[in-house]
């Protein structure tokens, strides 16, 4: 009858195409079974209507015959998968961001963020990159899937290799750490491309902008960059903050604040050198001609640095005072610390 | 007993009554292909003692039976009408007796907990 032959058509278009005939051929046989009719005699349309609606449409009905390959990103996997795009959205995103920053203090061409344009064209670009490396995880992961690769963990793990809990202090924050290891990298990455170009900056008719303060304290930059990246790299695999832990990220915290006031005071001591330290007494120096242009710019770009570096500054300096009031806390409390039950954000 | 309270109860022993369904299906399917059947006699079979299942359910579940190597099949033309013939292997008829005894376990074990 039509009607059957068009469902079952339907059918088999979702139907692999080596098991199609057969598996239609099964289909019709039961249909006509089901309709139970008797040869030469056609059915009722009622009848055959209400039983092809019970079947289900036809993709349906094609479906329950693929239980094989049904996840993209199955069950086993989906945990890890939920962990790696959050981590890698996170770095995508401050990477971006970053950049952004960068484009916008280093960019004497086009300062794309000044029009409305290049607003929207950075926000675009970040969309796309987000985007992209969404799209690439789950690639990622759907191969892993498609291939039945899957998490060992469990034979292997060993209940003796757990950390052992400590009563107190707050939980680490994963994806804060995740944040303090993606921006130290960051750093550590644009200070080498910066070396790496010998400390210039961008060129502006042929001339360098540079930053030599910056360049002068690559090393130790360097070097405090890689501690703390070390620090919370050693935090991330902690549960929990224990009061030497504190201790120690107020070390480099100190380390930093101290690298970051030797940046500062190099770029006032540059710029008091190099026609003033503030817009104001810049413009008294080096009157606004444009043979002074690059003069300008650099000078301009040497106080936007201080400003990012005492920026930065406060903000650790807050930072180091807050965790400094909580190891005091900690010492004062008569019961050595807060149960762990207690969760601080 | 309010509305949602019941609905909630009323779905919750949908997913249950289906989950069990699913978990003996196998072991029933099996059961009865001692002789060779066709899927809709079977279906019928099935339903008269008892266990409802539906074409979309049965005809992939033999299929994939068969698949595993747990089945053997044949197409028979009766009349006009081609019909698809199942019969356990001798693979299957081991897994059978196997699975029987895992029913039997189970079965019992549940016994002595509801008592």
């Amino acid at each position: 009858m039509e009607l059957i032959e068009r469902y079952l058509y339907q059918v088999g278009r979702y139907l692999p195409l080596k098991q199609r005939e057969d598996i239609l051929t099964e289909l019709r046989s039961y249909i006509l079974d089901a309709l139970d009719v008797s040869e030469g005699v056609e059915a009722d349309e009622a009848q055959v209507v209400a039983l092809l609606k019970q079947m289900g449409p036809p993709q349906k009905a094609a479906a329950s015959y693929h239980s094989g390959m049904n996840y993209l990103i199955g069950p086993e996997l989906f945990p890890l998968f939920r962990l790696v795009v959050s981590i890698v959205l996170i770095v995508v995103l401050g990477a971006l961001i970053l950049a952004m920053a960068v484009g916008a203090i280093f960019d004497s061409g086009s300062l794309s963020l000044s029009t409305p344009q290049g607003i929207l064209e950075t926000l675009a670009g970040l969309w796309n990159a987000l985007i992209s490396a969404f799209g690439m995880t789950v690639f990622v992961f759907a191969v892993l899937q498609y291939f039945g690769v899957h998490m060992q963990e469990e034979e292997k793990w060993d209940p003796r290799q757990l950390p052992p809990i400590t009563q107190e202090g707050e939980q680490v924050s994963r994806a804060g750490t995740a944040v303090e290891i993606a921006v130290n990298v960051l750093l550590l990455v644009l200070l080498g491309i910066f070396v790496d170009k010998g400390g210039v900056l961008a060129h502006m008719n042929g001339v360098a902008i540079t930053d030599e303060v910056i360049q002068t304290y690559a090393p130790l930059i360097g070097l405090v960059l890689v501690v703390s990246l070390l620090f919370y790299a050693y935090v991330s695999r902690q549960a929990r903050w224990s009061p030497p832990m504190r201790f120690i990220k107020v070390l480099v915290s100190l380390l930093s604040i101290a690298t970051l006031y030797a940046l500062i005071q190099g770029h006032v001591a540059w710029l008091n050198a190099h026609g003033g330290s503030s817009f104001l007494t810049t413009l008294e120096s080096l009157e606004l001609l444009p043979q002074n242009a690059i003069a300008i710019t650099q000078n301009v770009t040497m106080q936007g640095f201080r400003l990012g570096f005492t920026i930065a500054l406060v903000v650790e300096g807050i930072e180091t005072v807050v965790e400094v009031v909580r190891l005091v806390q900690y010492k004062l409390t008569p019961s050595g610390g807060v149960p762990y039950t207690q969760v601080e954000g | 007993m309010n509305k949602e309270l019941e609905s909630s109860i009323t779905s919750w022993r949908e997913k249950f009554a289906q989950e069990l369904r699913r978990g003996v299906l196998v072991l029933a399917v099996l059961s009865q292909l001692g002789e060779a059947q066709y899927g809709y006699d079977l279906m019928r079979i099935l339903g008269e003692q008892g266990l409802q299942v539906e074409q979309g359910t049965l005809y992939p579940l033999l299929r994939r039976l068969e698949e595993e190597g747990l089945l053997e099949s044949e197409w028979r033309i009766e009349g006009a009408r081609p019909r698809r013939y199942y019969r356990i292997s001798k693979r299957g008829k081991e897994v059978l007796e196997l699975l029987l005894a895992d029913w039997r376990a189970l079965a019992l074990a549940m016994e002595k907990l509801i008592k």
